[in-house]
């Protein structure tokens, strides 16, 4: 480990040589440094945005008037779908987690980048990637048109014949790729590569917002994964899981589909949350008023979040005393979000504010914040959300709660950040113009809405007659509609013209608190010449940062205690790479060949893949043991989920049914399955001494619990495969909705066996100390996988 | 000792989480199909998660005020590990007191409410 020899500015030089991307195109296309991925992000999400924001202004102009044919019914259906789509996953989430998170989490905990780079381009790849897969479908004429939500029987395939369903359902699994590789980076990110001093209770609040958003997306998406695939066998295998002449449910839909759906809210609004903490102290000069409640507010949201799903289903006619757990949680959870609305106004009233433009857009979030969290809290009392479901109350309360609590702060945090990003000042005028023409334009679009829900208009119709009372209020949603775009084109204007004309703002012209404000604007590419240390959640206020690493020997990052920050160890990091944009195109071709039914094509590309993958870790940076750990814990965690969601649906459909198995079906073999389990399980003692063999150094012994592993593994495998082969004479996928789980199941355990047995044996091959931990984690985690699928078939027929 | 904020904090989402999932799932057993050969009291099941659930959450907030007690002249911006322990402290004695009423509400209301009648 270098110190600090030679002053810094002599030693920047040689930093910059070694942190420098490739000049050009191929630079941007290979890069894996944080802010550059940071960047992209945020133009494709930004391009995605006009998309999405078109389309709204579309609909608005359609409503404008009672009986208008701007757009037919059909198109009409497509563009409020692929409006919600693209505003919810290609927008809100990819600019907070992807491009604000990218971008600042690294400065803000001092690190040099993220904890997994090349992991971080991938995720940019895909997300682009997936964004042009579910706008092909539309221009093909394919667009999806069952809503954001996509509930079944709509989009099945007799009321759905087209392609539009496959691409929402395809897109949103590409999609989700995304979002769980850049939701676990941060989270190892946040949790590993912390400045040395930034125990938890030094970090800022921000990064417990990204922390809260990063962990609900990494729990959240394998539900909305789980739904998409049955969608997809359905529509193209013949599979009956919506199917419910052959034992299937439409509520399936709604559960799994809410599940991801009402933590997904607080995903979108919480790091918005965290961009409030991180304006407001700055200027207001002053800390952010109870600190540790703020943080765990911030994680508490989300975590209650997930105990809500049901109050979206509360006219779906599923058992009364069901409902109530879900309305309990759901009065509960407004609690986190008071204690952060009062230590924000709080904060404000005993501080010294300077109402500068990003202020404006916090101060102006809280109050469409409170105005969509108290209509939301309406939704508590049963039989008024059933009065209300399927209005446009409904619609107005989310509005409030995506544009005025999302999107508010992110052009505030745009305005706050503008300088780090370009070393510029924006215009303040224009500014404020523009916060008070969206401030106007998005009241009077979303207001109104609330009114003419209550009159009974309905959300999703194309048109409306004259004389039911709507048509006043819709003209004012639409003038309101027009009045925000324009002052989106102001403030967008004022940020273009400003990073050319703006006067330069040195590295903090607001005074503000976190560590991004210590480095010069724009920031180098290794972000600190020197890691600084902390010593409080404000470390820019303590004075002096102090810090002694210079770290210029290669891409060096320290690592530290995930919960006192304690330097655990210097790693080198990865650095630009062709192999992120390969692999995101190769896995573009797999969902281009599944649209297409062109299995077999699919097949070979995800060939493809496993080659990529095979040269990505071929020569493999020297990644500290402890942050590779934390990455498989992350994989880990969201596969465990999407399997227990398989399972869930498994004991789902099993309740539905009087018998079981369903349709004559022979019930399954229990002694040897569960015997067999039992063995398999057995190997993870060997695999554990292995793993502490390889980070011991005793290779020759390594080997040897490796084969002995492998070898049990290899023969329960075969034994599987062989008997799943047999029942497929016996009973097919396509039977009934037992046969479908049944063996989406089975294949889904074995597909994860298969993956066991190529780790282990690649650690046979190369016996690296780096992934020895990891996968032996794997390999527990399969085990337990293998047990809880062959426990849930064989306990439902003892039951 | 250094356990007792971890305790404090993440014992008691565990329990409601566990109340919750298993909870919600025998209601929508009890009222299911599957329940006529099953015969799954509702009200027995319903009993036992809110007594485990709600010992389980005094028990965490029991553990966060004793961390809390033992950071005493500390402040949750002192340095670790004392500061982050009293940081989890607070964190923990306030979550806790919410996932109780959550418990409550959810049991107390699916013992009284065994009906199956459509919501």
């Amino acid at each position: 480990m270098a110190t600090i020899e030679l002053p810094v500015e002599q030693r920047s030089p040689l930093l910059e040589r070694q942190w420098r991307d490739k000049p050009g195109l191929l630079g941007w296309l290979t890069t894996t440094n944080h802010k550059r991925i940071g960047i992209l992000y945020f133009w494709t999400t930004l391009l995605l945005f006009g998309a999405g924001g078109t389309e709204a202004m579309f609909m608005r102009t359609q409503l404008m008037q009672p009986n208008s044919h701007v757009l037919g019914p059909a198109e009409y259906d497509q563009v409020f779908t692929l409006h919600g789509i693209t505003m919810i996953f290609f927008f809100i989430i990819p600019m907070t987690t992807g491009a604000f998170g990218n971008y600042l989490v690294p400065l803000m905990i001092g690190a040099r980048d993220m904890a997994f780079p090349r992991m971080n381009a991938l995720s940019f790849w895909v997300f682009l990637a997936s964004g042009l897969f579910l706008y092909i479908g539309f221009a093909s004429k394919n667009g999806p048109n069952g809503a954001w939500f996509g509930f079944t029987p709509l989009t099945t395939r007799p009321y759905d014949p087209s392609r539009g369903s496959d691409f929402y359902a395809l897109a949103l699994i590409f999609n989700g790729i995304s979002s769980t590789l850049t939701s676990s980076n941060l989270i190892v990110t946040m949790l590993k590569l912390r400045a040395p001093g930034m125990s938890l209770n030094r970090m800022p609040t921000f990064c417990y917002a990204f922390l809260a958003a990063s962990f609900g997306l990494l729990f959240a998406l394998p539900a909305l994964t789980a739904d998409c695939v049955f969608l997809f066998l359905d529509r193209n295998v013949g599979t009956h899981f919506f199917d419910v002449s052959k034992g299937g449910s439409d509520l399936l839909w709604q559960h799994l589909f809410w599940f991801f759906g009402h933590p997904e809210v607080y995903i979108l609004i919480v790091p918005a949350f965290g961009i409030a903490t991180a304006i407001i102290p700055a200027f207001t000069q002053r800390k952010i008023v109870a600190y540790p409640l703020v943080a765990i507010a911030e994680l508490l949201v989300v975590f209650i979040g997930f105990g809500v799903w049901a109050h979206h289903m509360f006219v779906t006619g599923i058992p009364t005393i069901s409902l109530v757990f879900f309305a309990a949680a759901t009065a509960m959870v407004v609690i986190p979000s008071a204690i952060q609305v009062f230590s924000w106004c709080t904060s404000l009233i005993t501080g010294l504010p300077r109402f500068k433009t990003p202020l404006l857009f916090i101060a102006g979030f809280i109050f469409m914040f409170v105005n969509g969290g108290l209509t939301g809290i309406m939704f508590v009392a049963i039989p008024f959300d059933q009065q209300v479901h399927d209005t446009y109350f409904v619609i107005a309360h989310f509005h409030y709660i995506i544009f005025g609590a999302a999107v508010f702060p992110i052009f505030g945090g745009m305005y706050f950040w503008f300088p780090k990003l370009t070393g510029k000042l924006y215009f303040e005028l224009p500014g404020q113009i523009s916060f008070w023409i969206i401030f106007a334009g998005t009241n009077l679009l979303f207001f109104p809405m609330y009114i003419v829900g209550l009159l009974g208009m309905p959300r999703q119709i194309y048109t409306y007659p004259s004389g039911m009372g709507w048509d006043w209020y819709n003209a004012a949603e639409t003038a309101g509609a027009y009045l925000t775009a324009i002052g989106i084109v102001v403030l967008f204007a004022n940020l273009v013209v400003s990073w050319f004309r703006g006067a330069p703002s040195g590295p903090d012209p607001w005074l503000a608190p976190t560590l991004e404000w210590a480095t010069s604007s724009p920031p180098p590419d290794y972000n600190f010449a020197v890691i600084p240390t902390v010593t409080s959640a404000y470390p820019k206020w303590d004075g002096d940062l102090g810090g002694t690493m210079v770290l210029d020997v290669g891409h060096q990052q320290p690592v530290s205690t995930a919960a006192d920050a304690g330097l655990a160890e210097v790693i080198e990091m990865p650095h630009s790479s062709p192999l992120p944009i390969l692999l995101a195109s190769a896995l573009a071709l797999v969902f281009g060949c599944l649209v297409l039914n062109k299995f077999a094509s699919a097949a070979l590309c995800v060939v493809l893949c496993a080659l990529i993958l095979v040269a990505w870790f071929w020569s493999p940076p020297k990644t500290n043991p402890g942050v590779a750990l934390w990455g498989m814990t992350m994989l880990v965690a969201s596969e465990l989920t999407l399997l227990s969601c398989l399972v869930a649906t498994f004991w789902y459909l099993r309740l539905r049914a009087p018998h079981w198995p369903t349709g004559g079906i022979p019930e399954p073999h229990v002694v040897v399955p569960l015997v067999l389990a039992g063995v398999l399980l057995a190997t993870s003692w060997p695999m554990h001494l292995a793993s502490r063999a390889v980070r011991r150094g005793r290779v020759a012994a390594a080997r040897a619990l490796l084969l002995l592993a492998l070898f049990v593994q290899a023969g329960y495998f075969a034994y599987e495969v062989n008997d799943y082969r047999d029942q497929l004479h016996v009973f097919d996928v396509t039977r009934n909705a037992y046969s479908s789980i049944y063996y989406v199941l089975l294949g889904a355990d074995h597909g994860h066996v298969l993956v066991g047995l190529l780790l282990t044996g690649w650690l046979l091959f190369t016996v690296r100390r780096s992934a020895a931990t990891g996968i032996a984690w794997y390999w527990h985690f399969v085990n337990v996988l293998t047990v809880l699928v062959v426990g849930s078939i064989t306990a439902v027929n003892v039951v | 000792m250094r356990a007792l904020p971890w305790i404090g904090l993440f014992v008691a989402p565990a329990a409601w989480f566990g109340q919750h999932a298993v909870g919600q799932a025998i209601a929508q057993a009890s009222c299911s199909a599957a329940n006529l050969s099953w015969g799954v009291s509702n009200r027995t099941w319903q009993i036992v998660l809110l007594v485990v659930a709600s010992v389980l959450i005094l028990a965490a907030e029991a553990a966060a005020v004793a961390a809390f007690r033992a950071t005493e002249p500390m402040s949750y911006e002192s340095p670790p590990p004392a500061g982050r322990a009293r940081l989890i402290a607070i964190a923990a004695m306030t979550t806790n007191l919410i996932y109780l009423v959550i418990v409550l509400l959810d049991g107390i209301a699916s013992i009284v409410d065994i009906q199956c009648r459509q919501g």
